[in-house]
């Protein structure tokens, strides 16, 4: 079945592991630790994956068509060739923005319940 | 450059955690195995710049539960994705809801034909007269006459169907016309019409070793079938005695039995035919066979087209 056929809200809500992998590769292409610098920086520290949990992850993310693997390295002189990239595909991309805006759409609620400030910043998962 | 007990630490740590990767699938291990042991010494050389060795142990008991966790979970997605394939190529392990379909449904309706045959046939009653007969013969008659027990029992049945007695049960119970508007749209039996009917309702059977005779008698009336057997055994007795008195022999040396008619018929309300009990067995039993037959045969059948057609489809042609 093409990916364009499906419709991403299917799919949400995502775990956290899930979005943030996702979220970690709309930037572009990343190796498994350079998604995990990049979940434990974007979060604070507050989600660390191991790496039965990433590649884990990874797997279901591939089988989905969510992301997918790719052959060319950024820098092949300055990178090991045994890591491997991993790129968002259309429908990934497709389905991070949903869950971002399905989660935005929470947090407005949340504002509207007065809950949280509108000003409030997002740091880890916790407003500060 | 890493220093050198750096270097034992997280190189130990990768050795060891390389030989705990087995417990993953196969599948999954020959996969993802080298990526996983990559990142787990990408992230023990960052836990050890972070704190050393309690920064390793930290690491590790983070790992470890990942390891346990995440290793359950391809064992089950990998269970999970073996049953996802049989469902291609091994469709014969999906017969059996419909084996059990079918034989449901063959059971059902066999029970339930049975049901509706044992309730619609009609009801036939019994009901039995018993008559003892003796022979007054001398002894030396009866050596004469040289007959066995069971010949002489035979004599008797033949007696109490013969034309003498049939006729007097006819006429008895006014059967021609009884049984002519009954069975013969209104119009007057005759009499051989009405014996042969009255054979067909009756049976007779001596009781063994003794000189007992039972008459059954079987109609859809039970006070029919009480008044046949009565008269029957009534009318034999007074053949018998109308032979004895125009022999006119002595007691001594009579050849004509008397009768005694020792149990008198009495209308029997339960029914003999059909057997209802017998007859739900039965059918539960050919239910169950043809269940099987009928359910072997069609989830073969349906087994084999399924597995034609989700080849077809897996091989998208």
């Amino acid at each position: 079945m093409p990916t364009t056929d499906l419709d991403p809200e299917e799919l949400l809500p995502l775990t956290p592991a899930v979005f943030h992998i996702l979220l970690a590769l709309s930037d572009g292409e990343r190796h498994g630790y350079a998604i995990m610098q990049e979940v434990v920086e974007s979060t604070g520290g507050q989600i660390k994956m191991g790496p039965g949990t990433l590649y884990g992850t990874i797997k279901r993310l591939l089988a989905a068509r969510l992301v997918e693997e790719t052959d060319e390295r950024p820098d092949p002189n300055l990178d090991d060739e045994r890591r491997r990239y991993y790129q968002l595909t259309a429908l990934g991309r497709r389905v991070v923005k949903a869950e971002a805006e399905r989660l935005a759409t929470l947090v407005k609620l949340a504002q509207g319940k007065r809950l949280i400030g509108k000003a409030a910043h997002f740091v880890g998962g916790s407003h500060v | 450059m890493f220093e050198p007990r750096e270097n034992r630490s997280v190189e130990r740590s990768c050795w060891l955690f390389q030989r705990l990767l087995v417990i993953y699938p196969r599948v999954h291990r020959e996969e993802y195995g080298a990526a996983i042991l990559q990142l787990f010494r990408d992230q023990c050389r960052d836990a050890w710049g972070r704190a050393r060795t309690r920064g390793l142990i930290g690491f590790w008991i983070h790992a470890f539960a990942d390891l346990l966790k995440t290793s359950v979970l391809e064992h089950l997605s990998n269970l999970n994705r073996n049953k996802s394939m049989l469902k291609y190529f091994r469709p014969q392990f999906t017969p059996f809801p419909v084996f059990f379909r079918i034989f449901g449904s063959v059971f059902l309706l066999v029970l339930l034909a049975s049901v509706i045959f044992t309730f619609i046939s009609p009801e036939t009653y019994r009901s039995k007269t018993e008559i003892l007969v003796k022979y007054a013969l001398a002894e030396d008659t009866a050596a004469a006459m040289r007959l066995p027990d069971h010949s002489i029992i035979q004599v008797q049945v033949a007696a109490i169907q013969s034309h003498a007695t049939l006729n007097k049960v006819s006429q008895a119970l006014n059967l021609p016309t009884v049984w002519g508007k009954k069975y013969n749209g209104g119009q007057p039996m005759t009499e051989s019409e009405v014996e042969s009917m009255i054979l067909s309702k009756l049976e007779i059977a001596p009781v063994r070793n003794s000189d007992i005779i039972v008459i059954s008698a079987y109609s859809d009336s039970p006070e029919e079938a009480a008044h046949l057997a009565n008269k029957v055994a009534e009318a034999y007795r007074q053949t018998c005695a109308g032979i004895a008195q125009q022999n006119n022999p002595t007691p001594r040396t009579s050849v004509a039995p008397s009768v005694v008619i020792i149990d008198e018929a009495v209308p029997n309300s339960i029914p003999v035919r059909p057997n209802k009990s017998l007859n739900m067995v039965l059918g539960a039993m050919f239910g169950i066979v043809m269940g099987l037959l009928v359910g072997v045969t069609g989830a073969g059948l349906i087994a084999a087209a399924k597995k034609h057609r989700n080849v077809s489809a897996a091989l998208n042609c």
